[in-house]
């Protein structure tokens, strides 16, 4: 019934208008249907009236039909309530920053037991999702290895419902390191010593084989104790892959990055490396002495950049300060260091942060600093000369490789030119050059030489590298990770294995020699079992269960030994639940179910403690669903071989069924979640006892759902559909007996 | 407090005719208003049973929390309050309409209420015109509307801040509501 929205309100005069209230009324107490007679003969006539008390009565009854404050609550609670954003799990409380990759918010996970407030970095929409996604499943490892008291730690990751990638990490609530450093009117000294702390975060991620690319006050953050914090280790890199395909940033091909502070090869394009790095630090710390930027950029175009960052002389400090007192301060050694680690040619540089910081500690304590102004005016003229992009940097190592020996420092105390070709050669070579051509098509070819090329190089270096524990230490590095490499390429290239593994050994071997004494720093003997692992785990991949399981077996038994020596930090428990993981499985493959049930309850002790540890780590919460599953299997999952203890494989898929439930319902939108809290359902059914009926029915009623939507997302995925006509089957099979038992009453 | 003195003050003052106290009061209440419906935003739970109306009734006692309200400055505080309530609304329904419209790239919201909200936006809009149209034969009644929707009042709370009987409200609404039903509906064609 259309409401009468037409005609004009007629100009009633007062009297009237008062008639036609007083009708209104009464009509309203009469049942509907004596109305229209009732009306006729009260309105005397006056058809105006009439049409008006007709008119809204008939709206009368509408109005009640759908109230005016139905639509006014939501109205109402919409707007006064801006929308509530989410990533994932996740509730975005409000926006801490905006930067070119996108925008950071303070973040609350909140499901059924915890309430931790983290930052978000939403990575602005448009760009290319599936890249970035790549990409960061890629690093993320690494990067949430990095566990240092100066980085703010990586946490997670995903894409929101819109399929905007995010990055979830610790929330440090802090000022940047410039202001904290104004505001307190900190002396020379000071700015120094905090300094300092933010080169052991990098120092340390560098030892990580992991570049930061875009240090800036805004990443570091100083809190009211006073204590540094670094941002966004590594992100820049993992979110430069959709910059590339981007034209919106500063000149095509070039990652974001913050001009005031990054590095000449930076804004060229070139290959980035730690020196890069130790560029934006020493741009940093200018700021911090000085108070003014080391570059003078009149124009922010490609050309603009190119002249006030790669021509343009860095004024020296002492001259750049307004504060008479501080630039005397400067004068000399600060002038030095600070200009030294500013070269414009990478290579001239400080080679590692820890030098750069020796320098700058050996000033605070008035010790003569290494830093000259003049002697490192070694030339490039062995060099070739520079060039842009890769061709260069991929001459330049070739070049060194075949003549052995290519460069000499004429400075002893600063360089050992084999633990700086190392390095180079690790950093540059396989980390960056490497990473650039894997995505090029056809580069087959190119990254078997690159491989091949370091490969021959670090064996040179090894021979010569017999006592030099810090050499040894960047060799096990750099084998490790040409090992990567080749065991990444696998899929493509199945005979690598062999050559992976042997990469492997060659950086276990190097690496038990120095860093496993080094007794107080357990990153390292994890590192090693991750060596461990990668082999374990590269031979299974190859067919040979039982070289995987001796791999195993190592890894557990250095990981125990660590575990020993004190109380475990979530690395440890999370290495270790790998490993038992692996080995469990290897002992599947070869029969051993009793050795596969022990590995796989291990597995879910160490991630239980994991998750109690570490409640943020979403991660970990989907391993230990992964764990319980395993679990479950081995004892009783009739597609499997298995134990044949049902009940066992019940009590797992119930934890299985209710962790997944928590992490389906602290995030709906979430695809995987969904489906595994109906797989982890549907499991549970198969296995419960005949008594347990009831249970059976309501879990395969529950799982349908699920497991529809899941499909209807992921059409063609066969598990899937297999699942569901699993559960339906259960389902008829239920009422068949049902009917049956009924037709016999 | 002394906040809240003030406010009961002022209210006591505005009632007695001053101008100034009127001038006063109105900009502290409408920053409690926007503070507190700022604060259910930020707090998923509240916001999910969130009753926005209760806002005004929250801002009396936040705001003139005393053992024994003065009656004429809870009747007062209530009136303005929930003019003030509609003037937010209707403001927030605007700023949202024009976004809506004018929407840049940056910083597309994530959730899908926004999809709902022109709608939503849009009744505040049509709403308030129809209120004002009433209101410039029939204040009485627009007042009535005010009061019950915008300020959560109940009828017998509307009836004396009024000063008319609760039945009264009572008819007065049922009218009210029939003519801005039609009013909104032919505004829409």
């Amino acid at each position: 019934m259309a409401a009468p929205g037409n005609a004009k309100r007629p100009e009633l005069s007062l009297d009237r208008w008062q008639r036609v209230e007083e009708l209104f009324h009464e009509a309203l107490d009469l049942p509907a249907a004596e109305r229209t007679g009732w009306l006729q003969s009260a309105a005397g006539g006056d058809a105006e009236v009439l049409a008006e008390v007709n008119s809204l009565l008939r709206n009368a009854d509408a109005a009640e039909a759908a109230p005016l404050v139905q639509h006014l609550g939501p109205a109402i609670a919409t707007l006064l309530a801006p929308p509530i954003r989410r990533a994932g799990p996740y509730r975005l409380v409000r926006e801490l920053g905006q930067g070119g990759m996108g925008t950071v918010y303070l973040a609350e996970r909140d499901d059924d037991e915890y309430k931790t407030q983290v930052a978000i970095k939403l990575v602005r929409r448009g760009l290319d999702t599936e890249i970035v996604l790549h990409r960061f499943y890629r690093e993320r490892q690494t990067l949430a290895r990095l566990q240092h008291p100066h980085i703010a730690r990586l946490l997670d990751g995903g894409t929101t419902e819109q399929g905007e990638p995010y990055i979830v990490m610790e929330y440090v609530a802090g000022s940047r390191i410039t202001e904290y450093c104004r505001a307190r009117s900190l002396p020379v000294s000071q700015r120094i010593l905090l300094f300092l702390n933010v080169c052991k975060a990098v120092d340390y991620a560098h030892r990580q084989f992991v570049v930061h690319r875009d240090i800036k006050p805004g990443n570091i953050l100083v809190d009211e104790t006073g204590d540094v914090k670094l941002l966004d280790f590594g992100i820049c890199k993992l979110l430069q892959a959709h910059a590339q395909s981007g034209e919106d940033t500063l000149g095509a091909g070039l990652p974001p990055l913050t001009p005031d502070y990054a590095s000449p090869e930076q804004i060229r394009g070139e290959p980035v490396t730690v020196t890069s790095d130790i560029y934006s630090l020493a741009a940093v710390l200018y700021e911090l002495l000085t108070g003014a930027k080391p570059h003078r950029i009149e124009n922010y175009t490609i050309q603009g950049l190119e002249r006030g960052i790669c021509e343009t002389e860095v004024v020296r400090p002492s001259d750049a300060a307004t504060d008479r007192s501080v630039a005397k301060q400067l004068k000399g050694d600060l002038d030095n260091i600070l200009l030294f680690a500013l070269r414009k040619d990478a290579r001239e540089r400080y080679d590692s942060v820890e030098r750069f910081a020796g320098d700058l500690r050996r000033y605070l304590a008035y010790e003569p600093v290494l830093a000259r102004p003049d002697s490192f005016a070694y030339r490039a003229g062995k060099f070739l000369r520079r060039r842009r992009g890769l061709a260069a940097a991929f001459a330049a190592v070739t070049l060194a490789t075949s003549t052995g020996v290519a460069f000499s420092v004429r400075s002893a105390r600063i360089a050992n030119e084999n633990l700086r070709m190392a390095r180079q050669l690790s950093n540059t070579f396989v980390f960056d050059v490497y990473d650039s051509v894997r995505d090029l098509p056809g580069s087959m070819r190119a990254r078997q030489l690159i491989v091949q090329t370091g490969l021959q190089y670090l064996d040179s270096l090894s021979r010569r590298a017999a006592g030099e524990a810090d050499l040894r230490r960047e060799l096990a590095v750099a084998y490790r990770r040409i090992g990567d490499v080749q065991s990444h390429s696998i899929e493509s290239n199945p005979g690598q294995a062999p050559a992976a593994l042997a990469s492997y050994r060659k950086a276990a071997a190097l690496a038990e020699g120095s860093l496993i004494r080094d007794r107080e720093d357990a990153s390292a003997g994890l590192w090693l079992a991750e060596i461990y692992q990668a082999s374990a785990a590269l031979a299974r991949r190859a067919g040979d269960h039982k070289a995987a399981r001796a791999h195993f077996a190592k890894t557990l038994e250095l990981l125990k030994t660590i575990e020993s020596a004190g109380p475990a930090g979530p690395e440890l428990l999370r290495a270790l639940a790998l490993a038992h993981t692996g080995a469990g499985e290897c002992d599947a493959d070869l029969g051993d179910l009793e050795g596969a049930h022990l590995h796989f309850r291990a597995a879910v002790s160490k991630l239980e403690a994991l998750v109690r540890l570490e409640p943020s780590l979403v991660a970990a919460r989907r391993e230990l669903l992964l764990a319980y599953s395993n679990l479950g299997n081995v004892l009783g999952n009739p597609d499997s071989n298995n134990l044949g203890d049902r009940a066992g494989a019940a009590i797992a898929y119930r934890q299985m069924a209710d962790a997944a439930r928590r992490m389906h319902v602290a995030d709906p939108a979430d695809a995987r979640a969904r489906r595994d809290y109906g797989l982890a359902l549907l499991r549970l059914a198969q296995v419960l006892p005949d008594g347990g009926a009831r249970e059976r029915i309501a879990a395969v009623r529950q799982a349908i759902p699920l497991l529809r939507e899941s499909l209807r997302a992921d059409p063609r995925n066969t598990v899937l559909r297999s699942q569901l006509a699993l559960a339906n089957g259960f389902i008829r099979e239920m009422q068949a007996a049902k009917a049956a038992s009924g037709g016999l009453k | 407090m002394t906040i809240d003195a003030d406010v009961t003050q002022l209210l006591t003052e505005w009632n007695s005719g001053s101008q100034e106290a009127k001038d006063q009061v109105i900009p502290m209440v409408y920053g409690e208003l926007r503070r507190m419906a700022a604060r259910y935003l930020r707090d998923e739970r509240s916001a999910q049973t969130f009753q926005p109306t209760m806002l005004v009734h929250e801002a009396y006692m936040r705001m003139v929390q005393q053992k024994q309200p003065e009656w004429e400055s809870r009747t007062h505080f209530f009136g303005v309050a929930s003019y003030l309530m509609r003037q937010l609304l209707v403001e927030n329904a605007r700023r949202q309409n024009c976004q809506k419209r004018g929407q840049g790239a940056a910083n597309v919201p994530l959730d899908e209420a926004m999809s709902v909200a022109p709608e939503r936006s849009r009744v505040i809009v049509d709403l308030d015109h129809a209120l004002r149209a009433l209101a410039e034969f029939d204040e009485r009644k627009s007042k009535v509307i005010e009061l019950r929707f915008f300020g959560g009042l109940t009828v017998d709370e509307a009836a004396l801040a009024l000063n008319i009987s609760p039945a009264t409200v009572g008819r007065e609404q049922r009218l009210a509501e029939a003519w801005l039903h039609r009013e909104m509906q032919s505004g829409r064609n």
